[in-house]
């Protein structure tokens, strides 16, 4: 039985909010838990305010449960205006890591609940975990540790705190970490730098929706910019107030961005990323989507003006139907032939908030479905295009338009060279399903590697190699088909593999063994009505991909970050936290926790760059 | 003929060399031979006196100065950790001191960025060490000997020490103008590093939560909290551990820091170019090369983990030797001196040997190799408990 919760949340962040003239706070309904206590504590999040100079734990927010039926729960804050009382910090963090979840868990995207990388139920948050420019999400500690640093005031005269739980970006950031380690697990120990960079860009987009959410800021920008999203870094720019007082930017990184991964023509120079940093190089990739979800937003634009449905090959009926906000308007143009400039752009402007409602829907569905969708092991970005397009076919068969734009914007961003490299083949009937017991496939691990090992070559698992079956996932989700009501929910089994692979070592460096170890992997979809295999997605094997993680390899010896064995340890004889742990058996390298890279800032940043 | 001798001190008693250089005054023709003692901070005495071990490498110094003032001390890196005796009968007379520049007493006047990273670095080397006391259970492996070579207290009041003894104290960096800073005439020295800005070499501090409260009368004690209402007492005590976890990469960076703001400085004298690097540590070295200051040289002198990596190698003592003169390297311990071997010779002071000398022969006039002489046993010097060592021969 879920508890109905209200709860203030901060809007962006302070400096954020007050440079767009939006309130600082939002109040938000939960109602993902089942038992809320003090701290705020529940089944899922158990907010720890540890006092990091003192090491005591600081007294958790008086959870107030409702007090008759229909009315929700809440906190008792002193003073909800006091951004740095702790009760205030406690809750609007709760808040927005909570929200976040339930973004992954709604009906029409994961159509589940997350579940975490590790063992138990609860992810630990500490919103004032020390005097850090950063904030990170760590698997071993089942936590997220959000730190405060100190900044010169503007006047010149002391200093003030900047917390990086006040912003609402670091937060979503750093929970979609989790959400995603939960999803893929393997990218922890990643050395693709496109694998790690993946992590970043889907912590970042869940960043920019997460602000989509927040309605006070939607209207504030939208009023401003004429309608448009295409020129605001209210939503696309990640750690405002975080970068302004690190002082390098006004922001840390921008999805709003032109990268690409090769030079094209009428690019600037300094948009080619060459740098195998995941944070750096994550920004092709969640620029490349971002530009889809603008492009897509325009269009809803042009069509609502006229119509209160778009055009079926962009949206379906149904789709709109779910997201239309209640305070949208009737199509202002409907039934009028030519029109003015300044009228057709205010009709535009007017259906803006319609528009953006139903394409950062679209968008959210469709990111977070591929990410099921995805290989276990190493992946790369023509994985998540792959994943994604097959993600939005199944959810809106009938809506093909967005789909041929993704497949531009990645050859457009050299991220691959033809759209026929992100083709896969989805929806067809496979011998292999015809005789298979879905429920028994999806519950009985023993029936689950008869499966994998009678079809190996359809699962593309290389001969006479062991493999590992994740548990399987059956999961019931939303599709928008053509027509006025065909939404639908459709039952998928996702069914995982994953094999390890030694591939040759050619790091130029004489201390590590000429091979090293890599993991790749299948993903099956399975239609439980049809029987059908909605997509089958296997990692990306490509010569370059292993080329990089051979420059993944040389960055992490020159950094001094990748450690041997023993040389991991520290003075102690415990696990090093700055280092990148690496083992060595049989000849063979396997390299662990490379996600320990994707901290909120790359650690070089910071230290260069005060606070 | 004349020569320049580099003696280096076996391990045992920290890095330290003593550079015999035969010194000719232009104006006069007369050549002095001059004395410069690199020293890791052992050999000097501060308020606990001077390790008893050291007495025979002091007293070695001693001979060789014959009564006459040391030339030159370069305080290379103040690595500590050694129990203190008495003070020897005999102090050193120092001419020149040189420090590392982050030790002038106005430097946090200076450098206000840099001064306040190196606080930082001190509050949190004191609560690792307080830390450490109240749970003597957490200084395990090696983290009492970094606790000890890391007391910035006890390197200040060495550094108080030679102010004091010295006729003159200087605080050099990078490319300092050393005009009056040491007695040469003719040998010519310049300092690699460090740079001035120390900020360059922080390394990677994790922040740590210790659980450490400090009380108003500056009583310190441990707290640990126990877990709220509905959280998992293992989950919540795992986290507190991971909260600590970063005590060793605090404390290693603590100690790369300080080891990289060694004094690296060269010294040429008739051809020769002589290289002692300290303690100097990889970042110390990339800041080098980024700076453009390294050279081919044949003589190099590196400290306990300061073998630097292949692409420095390469700019100092390169593959193939530009000008055919012998080159060479000391390294105090084993590690890395491997490395080097395919470069040039590597040696070490033998077992039970109290030193080994390098000769760097004038050779402007005659193309002769620089002779390795046998190392002294130090039997000869009435030292007990050591025993013969087998010298290395002539190169
Ligand atoms: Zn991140």
């Amino acid at each position: 039985m879920a508890v109905d919760i209200r709860i203030p949340v901060l809007v962006q962040d302070p400096v954020a909010a007050s440079e767009r003239s939006i309130p600082l706070m939002e109040w938000v309904h939960l109602r993902s838990e089942d038992v809320v206590l003090d701290g705020p504590v529940s089944p899922r999040v158990a907010v720890l305010d540890l006092d990091a100079s003192t090491g005591r734990l600081r007294r958790g927010a008086r959870f107030q449960s409702s007090e008759q039926e229909g009315t929700p729960g809440t906190f008792l804050l002193k003073d909800p205006k006091q951004l740095d009382a702790a009760d205030v910090i406690q809750v609007s963090v709760f808040g927005a890591v909570l929200r976040t979840m339930e973004m992954f868990e709604e009906d029409d995207a994961l159509g589940r609940k997350v579940c975490w990388a590790f063992e138990g139920s609860q992810l630990l948050v500490v919103p004032q975990a020390g005097e850090w420019a950063n904030a990170f999400y760590q698997r071993e500690s089942r936590s997220l540790q959000f730190f405060y640093f100190r900044h010169p005031l503007l006047s010149g005269r002391g200093e003030e705190r900047i917390y990086t739980c006040h912003s609402q970006d670091i937060i979503a950031h750093e929970t979609a970490h989790a959400v995603l380690d939960g999803i893929l697990p393997d990218l922890y120990h990643a050395l693709s730098p496109q694998a790690l960079a993946l992590h970043e860009a889907v912590a970042d987009l869940t960043a920019a929706l997460a602000a989509f959410r927040c309605r006070p800021l939607v209207r504030q920008v939208l009023r401003t910019q004429g309608g448009s999203i295409a020129s605001s870094g209210a939503f696309s720019a990640i750690g405002e107030q975080f970068g302004q007082a690190l002082g390098n930017k006004s922001h840390l990184r921008d999805l709003l961005n032109q990268k690409t991964l090769k030079p094209i023509d009428g690019g600037k120079p300094e948009d080619v990323v060459t740098s195998l940093e995941p944070h750096a190089l994550s920004e092709v990739l969640s620029g490349t989507l971002y530009s889809v979800l603008l492009r897509l937003h325009e269009a809803l634009k042009d069509e609502f003006a006229r119509k209160r449905q778009a055009r079926m090959s962009l949206v379906a009926p149904t789709e709109t139907a779910r997201q239309t906000p209640e305070d949208a308007p009737e199509p202002p143009l409907a039934h009028q032939g030519f029109v003015a400039e300044d009228a057709w752009q205010e009709a535009r402007r007017r259906v803006s908030g319609k528009a953006l409602a139903v394409a950062t829907s679209r968008f959210k569905r469709s990111l977070y479905r591929g990410l099921d969708y995805l290989p276990p092991g190493e992946v790369s970005f023509a994985d998540l295009g792959r994943a994604i397009l097959a993600a939005d076919e199944a959810a809106h068969p009938d809506s093909g338009e967005p789909r041929a734009w993704l497949c531009q914007e990645f050859v457009r961003r050299g991220i691959v060279k033809h759209p026929v490299e992100l083709r896969a083949r989805t929806n067809f009937a496979h011998p292999s399903l015809s005789r298979v017991d879905l429920d028994t496939l999806a519950k009985s691990d023993w029936a689950a590697y008869d499966f994998a090992n009678r079809h190996r070559g359809f699962l593309r698992i290389p001969r006479g190699r062991s493999f590992h079956i994740a548990p399987r996932l059956v999961v019931e989700k939303l599709s928008y088909a053509g027509g006025e009501h065909a939404k639908r929910r459709v039952r998928e089994c996702i069914f995982k593999v994953s094999w390890k692979v030694d591939e040759p070592d050619e790091v130029p460096s004489g201390e590590l063994p000429d091979w090293r170890q890599v993991t790749f992997g299948t993903t099956l979809v399975i239609d439980c009505a049809t029987r059908r295999v909605r997509v089958l997605l296997t990692s990306d094997r490509s010569e370059t991909r292993k080329v990089e993680r051979d420059g993944m390899l040389r960055k992490l010896l020159d950094e001094d970050l990748l450690r041997v064995g023993d040389e991991a340890l520290g003075p102690d004889g415990k696990q090093l936290c700055g280092a990148i742990q690496a083992e060595i058996s049989g000849g063979v390298l396997r390299v662990v926790g490379t996600a320990h890279m994707l901290h909120m800032v790359e650690e070089r940043r910071y230290r260069n760059g005060g606070g | 003929m004349a020569a320049l001798r580099v003696r280096t001190y076996s391990a045992r008693f920290g890095d330290t060399l003593l550079v015999s250089v035969p010194d000719q005054d232009a104006d006069t023709g007369l050549t002095t031979v001059r004395h410069v003692l690199v020293d890791a901070g052992n050999l000097l005495p501060d308020e606990d006196g001077v390790d008893p071990a050291f007495h025979p490498v002091l007293e070695d110094v001693l001979a060789q100065l014959g009564g006459a003032p040391l030339d030159l001390y370069v305080l290379a890196h103040e690595h500590l950790g050694h129990v203190k005796g008495p003070p020897p009968r005999e102090p050193l007379k120092l001419r020149h001191a040189w420090l590392t520049a982050s030790a002038a007493p106005d430097y946090a006047e200076q450098h206000h960025e840099s001064a306040r990273q190196l606080a930082e670095r001190r509050a949190l080397y004191d609560d690792l060490r307080e830390y450490c006391r109240l749970r003597p259970e957490a200084a395990r492996g090696s983290v009492p000997s970094l606790l000890l070579g890391n007391d910035y207290r006890k390197a200040e009041a060495r550094a108080e020490f030679l102010r004091r003894s010295a006729e003159r104290a200087h605080y050099l960096s990078r490319d300092a103008s050393l005009m009056e800073m040491h007695p040469f005439k003719e040998a010519t020295l310049k300092v690699w590093a460090p740079e001035v800005e120390t900020r360059e070499y922080a390394g990677r501090v994790f922040p740590v939560a210790l659980g450490l409260e400090r009380r108003p009368g500056g009583e310190v004690s441990l707290h640990v909290p126990g877990p709220p209402a509905g959280v998992d007492a293992s989950a919540f005590y795992n986290l507190l551990k991971w909260r600590r976890q970063g005590t060793g990469d605090d404390l290693i960076a603590i100690d790369a820091a300080a080891k990289n703001t060694s004094i690296v400085f060269s010294l040429e004298w008739r051809g020769w170019r002589l290289l002692f690097a300290g303690d100097a540590g990889a970042r110390s070295w990339k800041v080098m090369k980024q700076r453009d200051v390294l050279r081919p040289v044949h003589f190099l002198q590196v400290g306990d983990h300061g073998t630097p990596d292949e692409a420095i190698l390469d700019a100092i003592l390169p593959m193939e030797g530009a000008d055919g003169r012998q080159r060479y390297a000391v390294s105090s311990e084993g590690n890395g001196v491997s490395r080097l071997r395919s470069r040039c010779t590597a040696s070490t002071p033998p077992k039970g040997a109290l030193y080994v000398d390098l000769m760097f022969e004038d050779v402007e006039r005659q193309q002769v190799p620089p002779r390795l002489r046998r190392a002294v046993p130090a039997r000869a010097h009435g030292l007990r408990g050591l025993t013969r060592g087998g010298g290395k021969r002539r190169a």
